[in-house]
């Protein structure tokens, strides 16, 4: 099935991805930020929180942005 | 429709004017890309330089530093590489459309509680909950989006973090962030994300972005670091002064605050008064290395004291010494005409005591008087000791 997955982790980029059919949120999350913390993520689907279990369905928007990102200081 | 949602439908059509501002948003977005490329390239090609240089010359701390400061660059380089490459093979699709702008706007109420149009400013504005980072209490601030910069091609200015309780670095007071200075947000790793959820529309993820950034603390490049926030404390009272009001020692390079730094009077250098040596002539105290050695005796002292690098008691023992020759002198030749008296006065004896000649010490009256015995001239040789 697919999916509209916005990655606020790096480039930004919103990306239709497919996704196998039964994925969790959690599931997707470890797949597509492996090594990454869920806890240090905002996770929505369809602009709302869900549960880790929630299983994604056809046409889902999903965007993960992370809650702490390192500012700087201009050279 | 009630009145909450026409609102937001109005403040979705200000959005949706603002990005359709650019009326070539896929020219204008591949411009904006390959200029950032175009700039990071450039740097990239002075740093090279400059290491060059630093292998050549063995400057190795200063290369290390260089090396240090490529992080963003090559990071930023790879996103923006990725980016022109979608950029150029993919039209862009930005969400302008007037729903999708809606749902952004709901979601953004949920997120922060409230969403505010300034609609005389063209504003969009959210407020963060107080932000502390570090023991540091920094207060809420204003996520503010400038509508009209949002179609922009380097979306400049799109973003103004406005500080509501300003708790600025003592150093700088446009610093109200360690992020944030004039109002203006370095958002660092989040820079290349925040352009794309700006181009997109993704009103909401721009927001959430921000926020991001403002509460967490990155101690590797701040504007002022969290540990200077409160001012550089004093290293002699302790006392926490600006950047402005501190003194740094140019011999012990410890920073103190005006009351505490000194100078040396003689070359005016800044100075602690620990790193400041007391002339023991005069007890003015001056630098290290103003204090001098007396050419004559090597006993040190300030500039002020030594005349022609010699101090006041050599200069006083010249002066005894050379008035000491001169009586010599004197009285050598006092010594002569008195031997002639003398001899005169024994050849005519009757004559000893009323003889002209110089004052004769007389012993007792009736008799002769007693000549003094004439002084050796002595051949004096000043002693000269090295300087200490």
């Amino acid at each position: 099935m697919q999916i509209l997955w916005i990655n606020n982790d790096g480039g930004g980029f919103a990306d239709y991805v497919e996704v196998a059919d039964g994925t969790t949120v959690d599931k997707f999350f470890t797949q597509k930020l492996p090594g990454r913390q869920p806890e240090d993520y905002l996770i929505r689907v369809n602009r709302q929180p869900v549960p880790r279990n929630y299983v994604i369905q056809p046409g889902d928007r999903v965007s993960m942005t992370p809650t702490k990102i390192e500012g700087a200081r201009r050279a | 429709m009630d009145q909450r949602r026409k609102y937001l439908l109005r403040v979705a059509s200000a959005i949706q004017t603002g990005l359709l501002r650019e009326p070539h948003p896929r020219l204008a977005e591949a411009e904006a890309t390959l200029s950032r490329l175009c700039s990071q390239l450039d740097y990239l090609k002075d740093t090279a330089r400059k290491l060059a240089l630093c292998r050549q010359c063995g400057w190795h701390l200063a290369g290390q530093q260089l090396l240090q400061g490529l992080r963003y660059t090559v990071q930023e380089l790879g996103v923006e590489v990725t980016r022109s490459e979608r950029v150029v093979q993919e039209p862009a699709a930005p969400t302008s459309a007037l729903g999708p702008l809606y749902e952004e706007l709901i979601q953004t109420e949920q997120e922060f509680g409230e969403v505010e149009y300034r609609r005389s400013e063209g504003k969009l504005v959210v407020t963060t909950a107080p932000i502390v980072l570090e023991d540091v209490r920094l207060g809420r601030f204003e996520i503010q989006l400038v509508l009209d910069r949002l179609g922009a091609p380097d979306q400049r200015d799109a973003l103004r973090i406005v500080a509501l309780e300003p708790n600025p670095a003592a150093s700088d007071e446009r610093v109200t962030h360690p992020h944030v200075s004039s109002e203006g947000l370095c958002a660092g790793d989040a820079s290349a994300t925040l352009r794309a959820a700006l181009s997109s529309g993704r009103i909401c993820d721009v927001f959430l972005l921000a926020r991001s950034v403002l509460e967490n603390y990155n101690s590797g490049s701040p504007f002022v670091s969290l540990e200077s926030w409160d001012g550089t404390p004093c290293s002699d009272c302790g006392y926490c002064a600006s950047a402005d009001d501190t003194f740094n020692c140019k011999s012990c390079q410890q920073d103190y605050c005006e009351e505490c730094i000194s100078s040396c009077p003689s070359c005016d250098t800044t100075l602690c008064r620990g790193c400041l040596r007391k002339c023991p002539l005069c007890d003015e105290y001056v630098c290290e290395s103003c204090l001098q050695a007396c050419h004559r005796c090597g006993a040190r002292a300030c500039p002020a004291c030594l005349d022609d690098n010699v101090c006041p008691a050599c200069i006083e023992k010249e002066k005894q010494n050379e008035q000491g020759n001169d009586y010599d002198q004197q009285r050598t030749g006092e010594d002569t005409r008195g031997g002639q008296a003398a001899a005169e006065a024994v050849a005519a004896p009757e004559h000893a005591a009323t003889a002209a000649g110089p004052a004769l010490h007389a012993d007792g009256v009736g008799q002769a008087g007693v000549l003094p015995r004439p002084r050796r001239h002595r051949n004096r040789r000043v002693r000269r000791h090295s300087a200490a």
